[in-house]
């Protein structure tokens, strides 16, 4: 398992966007897979953080 | 980045789910938690309006928590840090086999209980169904729950459970998972727009659920082979049983594991531990599974030949 982490105003447009389209990249959406990057990011940008942990096919 | 680089003591989930998903800030506040599941499926407790309202729910905790928030103190520890996983560091470890990791630590140090195996209880176990859609809006409350004792009632948000906010179905499985196994904890819930208070009394046993989905249980189940047909109500009747009662016939093939146990070709199945239980064959397969684990020893209960007999058995 994995986990990623993106910023709260993209994430909710990944999920809007999987409702819809069959597999979404997410790097389209700014996901990162690294979490000292997101918490970099998240300090930066002093947006929260939403981080995922899924099984990867 | 793998769960082997992840802190445990931050992202404290449900293993065993495939999916969970964290809000937090950059300090590592956590605002909220999204995901979980039931025995009945594993998408059962989710939907996309019930995450947007999670999602909603840590945006708004963000605002008011940020200026106050402090970095987060504790020490790391990781999957990797447990003796079983060493040697796995470059294969991809599963989310469930953090629970294994762990149960396996617990048994070497003599600390691993059957009470180890209720986690993350389901907030029906307090009498709570909440939304899908709206994860702290209360769907129904069980007749004499500790919910219902506690005078929460339909309709209700919940804002607090053990002091972690509730926005989701994971919030307050993750804030029950963290309540004892018997005492009581607090919860707070708005009704008609005040704020209501009170201890729920947690009775021995309250954390039971069905694990039988869990990958990470699936060495510590057992499973009974004995096969055969339930019983009529006519025939339960002749044996003074109520038609919904347990009573199968053991087929004419004995499973060695059952003949070595002293069950033979007809016997009547009609308990265990001298447990009343009304239930069909396939039922009890499943509540076997359910209830106990593997190398316990229980008393099967059987009629044979119109006398009862208990038969000794070690669950495999």
């Amino acid at each position: 398992m994995r986990f990623r982490i993106a910023f709260p105003a993209v994430a909710l447009a990944a999920f809007v966007a999987g409702a819809t389209a069959a597999e979404p990249n997410p790097r389209n959406f700014g996901w990162l897979p690294d979490l000292a990057a997101g918490k970099a990011e998240a300090k930066r940008t002093g947006k929260p953080m939403l981080v995922v942990f899924r099984c990867e096919r | 980045m793998r769960i082997q680089g992840a802190d445990l003591n931050l992202f404290e989930f449900d293993y065993d789910c495939t999916w969970f998903a964290f809000m937090l800030n950059a300090d590592e506040h956590i605002y909220g938690r999204y995901g979980g599941r039931d025995a009945k499926g594993p998408d059962d407790r989710m939907s996309l309006a019930g995450f947007r309202f999670s999602l909603q729910a840590a945006l708004d905790a963000h605002q008011q928590v940020r200026p106050a928030s402090k970095p987060r103190n504790a020490r790391a520890f990781r999957v990797d840090d447990y003796p079983a996983a060493k040697g796995m560091e470059r294969g991809c470890i599963h989310c469930h086999q953090t629970w294994e990791y762990r149960r396996s630590y617990l048994k070497s140090q003599g600390k691993w209980s059957k009470d180890e195996v209720w986690v993350y209880p389901l907030p029906e176990n307090i009498g709570l169904t909440l939304e899908i859609d709206r994860g702290n809006h209360v769907l129904s409350v069980a007749k004499n729950s500790p919910a219902d004792r506690a005078g929460v009632r339909a309709g209700d948000a919940v804002k607090t459970i053990n002091s972690v906010s509730i926005a989701s179905f994971a919030d307050a499985s993750y804030a029950l998972h963290k309540s004892p196994a018997e005492g009581a904890v607090s919860i707070t819930w708005e009704h008609d727009g005040k704020t209501q208070s009170a201890n729920l009394a947690l009775a021995a046993g309250w954390r039971r659920t069905n694990v039988t989905w869990r990958p990470s249980m699936l060495d510590i189940l057992p499973s009974i082979s004995l096969s055969g047909e339930d019983l009529s109500a006519a025939e339960k009747k002749s044996l003074g049983l109520a038609p919904a009662r347990l009573a199968f016939r053991q087929d004419a093939k004995v499973h060695k594991s059952m003949a070595d146990a002293g069950v033979r070709s007809g016997d009547v199945i009609v308990g265990v531990d001298s447990q009343e239980l009304d239930m069909s064959m396939t039922e009890f397969f499943a509540y076997i599974r359910r209830n106990y684990l593997i190398g316990e020893k229980v008393q099967l209960n059987v009629v044979r030949n119109g006398k009862k007999v208990d038969l000794p058995l070690t669950l495999k």
